[in-house]
């Protein structure tokens, strides 16, 4: 018996191992791909970049902290490039709590949009994310401390965007009272809403033409070929079990304020 | 591994047993991280602040396959092993040394990613880096303390 009980015990860790994997996985997993059928309508106007009357739309739930969200933005600035008019890309606010950063970050974006500047200021932040996102969210005192603080981190989050704001041609001031605005917050806010109307739930969070893009599919590669379909003619992924789900309700270009 | 020996003393066994446990934490670690790489889940990190920067990364996975799937088999052939040194198989000990030592080197390479490449830490991979060293120190005093015995013969 003794003999045997080495290899049940192993056994059993194995049996435990595959359900507890795979129970975890089916909690974790989002099932089926999302469909936007219907959800709240989110900020308008929405933050589109590419021609307005183009065939594909991808619509992004996204993080301006969250690193996949930065290699996604990287991937979508290619497609845009390559598919021209084709396709146009909607950005959605989703901050996530667990980035101390993003919440300021996302409100760097909405203010640089009511300047006409949301674009730029999305790549820059993305582009810099891995930067600002290090820093700490409480910048330390600049008296007192044994060991000064690096400069960057001694200023805080906030002046960094401040300089991206300059960067791209921004009133500074007026960037930096907007900020802090309840349209700025409004905005946020109802794209969070929206996200949460229908089903999102993490970022990067990916739709062409109203259909999720599952996770492990967001690779350049994959996305073409979804796109590609839907140029085609063809329903977007999942392509067989699901019907052309409607359109998400995206409204014309947004405006810059005065 | 096919000719059960009856251990040579209960503070092997023991520490054996101890490895076992070890690789079981190891073990859920894993899963965790290869299931959170797979749904694409933004993981929460509690004492560092690097999850999403070193598990988004292009170390994090080989190809398609995630670096955590790599850990879920490394601890349950290290579990294995060890289930079977302590029950006194002696050729187990063996094989469980080299894994260890397999696993040791991965451990350092991806401490010294983290440190250097990356700059940044994540939790869950600290952690299965505690275990690795803790499975190391666990298997390299089991292998002294077997060797004692017979070094004592010799004299």
């Amino acid at each position: 018996m003794r003999r045997y009980l080495p290899f049940a015990i192993i056994g059993a860790v194995l049996l435990i191992t595959a359900g507890g994997g795979l129970l975890l996985y089916r909690s974790k997993y989002s099932g089926p791909p999302l469909k936007i059928a219907t959800g709240k309508p989110g900020a308008e106007p929405a933050h589109i970049r590419g021609a307005a009357n183009a065939r594909v739309t991808l619509e992004e739930f996204g993080d301006f902290q969250c690193p996949p969200c930065g290699f996604l933005a990287a991937t979508l600035v290619k497609v845009e490039h390559d598919y021209a008019d084709s396709v146009r890309v909607v950005f959605r606010e989703f901050p996530l709590a667990m980035h101390p950063h993003a919440m300021t970050a996302a409100c760097a974006a909405e203010a640089a949009g009511l300047q006409g500047r949301f674009w730029e200021m999305h790549d820059l932040l993305f582009k810099n994310s891995l930067q600002w996102g290090k820093l700490s969210p409480h910048p330390p005192s600049p008296t007192g401390a044994l060991i000064p603080a690096p400069p960057e981190e001694a200023r805080g989050v906030r002046a960094m965007f401040v300089d991206y704001a300059a960067k791209i041609g921004l009133d500074v001031d007026r960037f930096n009272r907007d900020m802090d605005t309840q349209e700025v917050k409004a905005r946020i806010k109802l794209d969070q809403e929206r996200a949460a109307s229908i089903g999102v739930d993490r970022t990067p969070f990916l739709f062409i033409d109203g259909v999720q893009i599952p996770f492990a599919s967001l690779d350049e590669k994959e996305l073409r070929a979804v796109i590609d379909a839907a140029l085609s003619g063809r329903p977007p992924a999942p392509p067989a079990q699901s019907p052309t789900p409607a359109p998400p309700p995206i409204p014309t270009p947004p405006a810059p304020r005065p | 591994m096919n000719n059960p020996q009856p251990a040579q003393d209960r503070p092997c066994t023991w520490l054996y047993g101890l490895a076992a446990v070890l690789s079981l934490g190891g073990l859920a670690d894993s899963i965790y991280l290869t299931v959170a790489h797979l749904t694409g889940e933004n993981v929460t990190c509690l004492a560092s602040s690097g999850c999403s920067e070193v598990l988004s990364s292009a170390y994090a996975s080989v190809g398609k396959i995630p670096l955590g799937a790599f850990g879920v088999l490394g601890y349950f052939v290290a579990f294995s092993l060890a289930t079977l040194a302590a029950f006194g198989h002696a050729r187990a000990r063996l094989f469980l040394i080299m894994m260890v030592a397999g696993m040791l080197a991965t451990t350092l390479w991806l401490l010294y990613v983290q440190a250097f490449v990356l700059h940044a830490f994540c939790d869950f991979c600290l952690l299965s880096a505690g275990i690795t060293l803790s499975l190391s120190a666990i298997v390299v005093t089991g292998y002294f303390l077997e060797r004692r015995p017979a070094a004592e013969e010799a004299l």
